[in-house]
């Protein structure tokens, strides 16, 4: 698995202060992580949550050589990661969207997945208009939020990853949460 | 928006959030005071804070295109006959409910687990049943039952469990106060329930005091049995990520972390780590935010500290501890005196974590026996590490490297010490088994790189041990005959066959000069050397020395011993080399016999003799009684322990074999790549075992008539026997014929005829001119010469052939058939037509 192989050489560089910026890692994660979104997008079968972050776990599983990776790099990682899942996602969509003649909205049905507020529907792009916006003035929240929604990473995965306390990731969650919601709704 | 102003809003909302309605508007003319735009802000925010609680809760792409329903639909659902009525725990595999059956008469309640595999597909269903099938054999009141179990509607594999009612093992002997006795008692019982399961051959996976509940009434359950192995159905390219999950780094032994095979001592490492932090509140190792590879480090290389100096706690762990250390002193600290577990405690519990899975407990029941014999006030069998402890750690620190050379060394250890052990009281034996145990020692150090260059191998090793055994146990024949019959053993497993004779040779000679004929080493090395004659294909000296290995054995354990089995199998391998396979088959089915009483039905040594019965049967042309042996050691496959899986593979190999006598390409290619996986995990690349699998694939592409990958292929089988065997013997020749075959068809007629010629050549050496093998290349090179116009030649080679397959014991149809077809094709070339008709 050279793939794997690069990715851990990389991190292993990140961090030892040889390469500037985790933004090398990008195009490598993009790939892989879109070949198995793809695969999953594609995949019509009624799956649950935990499966699909399942998925996400194993995307990273395949990607780099856990065993020789600190939790440092796996931060750098996971934000990538979560960066590229974001992009991945969102491309989707737009493409979705040309595919739709006369073009209309993006939308996702939800059904029973989650239960947005009269079983509204999600749609990733203003959303991550949305979360660009956030960025501007609270970067450390557009962050946890992409962690957490695009990254499939839980609360002490998060706070793990951004090396801040738990209680900081659970109260920016929530306000940044509230924030984009009220940005996005209809 | 302003940083700063958001600074402002974060914090106003931070501070309001959890109020209630009055309180929080209050708190806000209080704070905003009149700044009405900073106020609306922050109100909007709570109020979408009210709305938003499940927006992007799940990750994106689960409610991308392939939307999915939560586990949450599940409850209240039907599964099976249980209605599930709450979640009651949550994991990286899947979540737990509780469930009730309700059969109006019959009121249950049970744990549904549902398993989240990620991508579940009919193979790993398909094992997921056969696991599930083993595990409902599990029947101990110690041991959750595993009542039910299958597939949901939304496709996902589930089990229904007893459910237990119970705390954690620790928190429940915290709780209850126990004393250190008593929590050795509750231990026995949880050792015994894993005797109990590992004699069912199931293997537990991942011990931690969380999987092994306790009632009120202080009776432990344990759970989640051979779950871990569920998790480990995925396909190859995930095991790694699987096994990631499905271990339990604090708990996990060694080679578990390593990945390496799994048996029942890793198990037996997980209680002894379990029984650590029962007796001591603290883990040997504290893992913190170490890298995997450093925990495997730390665990493969490093020593815990011993329990009876671990109960002051270590740094690392002080938070867990702090909390621990409390509860403990609440209750009786005094009873965990530390001074309690110096000595015997120590030494059971660092036995069972021993790092070579070899050296610890064989068994848990032994582990039971043990911690028993010390409640009771006995000595213990556990003992302080000792020497071969030692110089495990001299092959580690002087990095020989190759894991299997230090393991081998350690078997050799094991193996001649337990022998020896046995018959421990007499003094004699106590005395030789320090001999042999200085003699290892030392042979152990010989090995070290410094003396060898770095390149150190099993192979080094042995030799040495060989060349050194011979001088220095010169003055006590005995222990020298002991040494070179292991050495042998050990050789005869490695394949290397022809060194394997020599040092049994020479081991039965030694004890037959220093204790006669009549002895148990003498015995057994003769039946291993008739086993190391047989695969070196001399089958003619093999006979009589399996035969006499046998008389040797009837005397020495009228009642049949495992040695005994040993010696039969060599004998029926001789047998059925020589092409007796009708006398090979009582002497097959008597070791089989003795070997199932003997080892067990498990045990890889058995389905050896499986295939050997099979063997014979296929010989004798009972070709379904053989195909369905084959099929029955092939059903093994999950059930035996790793190490023995080239007995599957050899069952892969000749049932590979007899489909493509069969006609039956794509299935024997199936079972051919499954043998070759297998023998490339356990067997060098270039090993007799793969070049002769390489020689059949060569056989299925001559039938398809894919000449030049054929060729490709013999080529290979014919370099890898070279390595292994001189140019004379019968499996270079046997691929010899197939690549001169193949390159004779693929138009490569001067290349097809040198391999026939020294073919030719080097079989004239051994084999008599009418031996089916010298017939078979005389036949070839008749085609090849054929192919080449050199008709008269061929006419030689052909009439040869016909001569020697005409005359002999058995006809070999198919080879006397194809002999003529090539006569008929030369006489056609020739243009004899009326001498091709003869042969039509």
């Amino acid at each position: 698995m050279s793939q794997q192989a690069d990715v851990t050489q990389m991190l292993k560089a990140i961090s030892a202060g040889e390469r500037s910026a985790p933004e090398e890692l990008l195009p490598v994660v993009y790939d892989e992580l879109r070949r198995l979104a793809h695969g999953y997008m594609q995949n019509e079968r009624q799956d649950h949550t935990l499966q699909a972050t399942a998925l996400v776990h194993e995307a990273y599983m395949q990607l780099i050589d856990w065993k020789n990776v600190s939790w440092q790099n796996r931060a750098h990682f996971f934000a990538a990661a979560a960066q590229m899942m974001r992009k991945i996602l969102v491309d989707h969509a737009r493409e979705k969207n040309a595919q739709k003649r006369g073009g209309g909205l993006t939308t996702i049905a939800l059904d029973e997945a989650v239960s947005f507020p009269n079983r509204r529907e999600l749609d990733l792009i203003p959303l991550d208009g949305a979360l660009t916006e956030l960025a501007s003035f609270d970067e450390q929240q557009a962050k946890i939020v992409e962690l957490r929604f695009f990254g499939g990473l839980t609360i002490e995965e998060t706070a793990h990853a951004m090396n801040i306390s738990d209680s900081t990731v659970k109260r920016d969650w929530q306000i940044a949460k509230a924030w984009l919601y009220n940005r996005i709704k209809p | 928006m302003e940083a700063k102003t958001w600074a402002k809003v974060k914090d106003i909302f931070a501070g309001t959030v959890d109020l209630g309605e009055d309180e929080r508007c209050l708190k806000l003319d209080e704070i905003c005071n009149g700044d009405q735009d900073l106020r609306a802000e922050v109100e909007v925010l709570l109020r979408s804070n009210d709305e938003a609680v499940e927006f992007i809760e799940s990750p994106a792409f689960t409610v991308s295109d392939a939307v999915a329903p939560d586990f949450e639909p599940v409850t209240g659902k039907v599964i099976g006959h249980y209605r599930v009525e709450r979640e009651i725990g949550r994991g990286g595999m899947g979540a737990v409910f509780l469930a009730k059956r309700d059969d109006g008469e019959f009121q249950q309640e049970v744990a549904i687990k549902i398993v989240s595999s990620s991508f579940p597909g009919r193979e790993s269903l398909r094992r997921f049943r056969q696991e599930r099938q083993i595990l409902a054999r599990l029947n101990h009141p110690n041991i959750a039952r595993l009542l039910d179990g299958g597939v949901t509607g939304d496709g996902l594999p589930y089990l229904v469990m007893e459910y237990v009612r119970g705390d954690p093992l620790i928190e429940h002997a915290d709780g209850q106060k126990l004393s250190i006795d008593d929590r050795l008692r509750l231990f026995l019982k949880i050792c015994r329930a894993f005797a109990y399961a590992h004699s069912n051959l199931i293997i537990h996976r991942d011990i931690k005091p969380s999987n092994i509940l306790v009632t009120r009434d202080n009776e432990p359950k344990l759970l989640d049995f051979g779950l871990a192995k569920f998790l480990d159905i995925e396909n190859d390219e995930l095991r790694t990520a699987t096994n990631f999950r499905a271990l339990t780094p604090a708990y996990a032994s060694p080679e578990q972390m390593r990945g390496d095979p799994i048996t029942t001592a890793s198990d037996i490492y997980s209680l002894g780590v379990v029984l650590y932090e029962l007796l001591t509140g603290t883990r040997p190792f504290a893992y913190e935010s170490e890298t995997f590879e450093k925990m495997i480090q730390l665990v493969s290389n490093s020593e815990p500290v011993k329990p009876s100096e671990a109960t002051s706690f270590q740094e690392g762990e002080k938070e867990r501890k702090g909390e621990r250390e409390k509860r403990i002193t609440n209750s009786q600290l005094s009873t965990l005196d530390s001074r309690l577990l110096r000595g015997d405690i120590d030494n059971i519990v660092l036995m069972a974590m021993r790092k070579e899975p070899e050296r610890r407990y064989r068994s848990a029941e032994q582990l039971a026996d043990d911690i028993e014999r010390h409640l009771n006030g006995l000595p213990i069998t556990a003992s302080k590490d000792t020497f071969a402890y030692r110089s495990s750690k001299f092959v580690k620190r002087h990095g020989i490297g190759v894991a299997s050379a230090s393991v081998l060394a350690l078997v050799l250890i094991a193996g001649i010490i337990t022998t020896t052990w046995q018959a421990r009281a007499a003094r004699r034996a106590q005395a030789r088994a320090e001999t042999i145990g200085a003699f290892l020692q030392s042979m152990l150090g010989a090995a070290a790189p410094e003396a060898k260059g770095k390149d150190v191998t099993v192979k080094d090793i042995l030799a040495d041990a060989s060349a050194r055994a011979k001088v220095e146990l010169a003055d006590d024949p005995e222990a020298m005959a002991q040494v070179l019959m292991t050495l042998g053993r050990a050789y005869v497993s490695l394949s290397l066959y022809q060194q394997a004779e020599n040092e049994l040779r020479e081991a039965a000679a030694v004890g037959e000069k220093s204790s006669g004929s009549l002895n148990s080493t003498t015995a057994a090395s003769l039946a291993w050397l008739g086993i190391a004659l047989a695969y070196q294909n001399k089958f003619a000296e093999g006979e009589s020395v399996s035969q006499r290995a046998v008389e040797l054995e009837r005397k020495l354990h009228p009642d049949g011993g495992e040695d005994l089995g040993y010696a039969l199998f060599g004998y029926s391998s001789n047998l059925i080399q020589k092409g007796d396979a009708a006398a090979a088959l009582p002497a097959a089915k008597e070791a089989s016999e003795i070997i199932k009483r003997t080892l067990g039905e498990r045990h890889g040594y058995y389905l050896a003799t499986l295939n050997q019965i099979a063997l014979a049967n296929e010989s004798l042309g009972n070709l379904d009684e053989a195909e369905r042996l084959f099929r029955q050691t092939l059903a093994q496959a999950d059930l035996i322990e790793p190490r023995y899986c080239i007995y599957i593979a050899q069952a892969s190999v000749f049932l590979g074999r007899k489909l493509i006598k069969k006609g039956n390409y794509n299935e024997a290619e199936t079972q051919l790549r499954k043998a070759e996986t297998i023998y490339r995990e356990v067997l060098s690349d270039s090993d007799p075992s793969i070049a002769y699998i390489k020689q059949l694939s060569g056989k299925i592409h001559i039938q398809r008539r894919e000449f030049d990958r054929a060729a490709g292929e013999l080529r290979d089988s014919v370099d890898m026997f070279l390595k292994s065997f001189p140019p004379e013997n019968v499996f270079v020749l046997r691929s010899k014929i197939d690549l001169g075959l193949a390159l004779t068809r693929a138009g490569k007629l001067a290349e097809g005829e040198q391999y026939l010629r020294e073919a030719q050549t080097a079989a004239a050496k051994t084999l008599p001119s009418e031996s089916s093998l010298r017939a078979g290349i005389e036949s070839t090179l008749g085609e090849c010469m054929t192919a080449k116009r050199q008709f008269a030649e061929a006419e030689t080679a052909l009439l040869k052939a016909l001569a020697a397959q005409q005359t002999q014991d058995v006809p070999n149809g198919q080879a006397l058939i194809e002999t003529k077809l090539r006569l008929a094709t030369l006489y056609t070339a020739w243009n004899r037509p009326a001498e091709a008709q003869k042969y039509q």
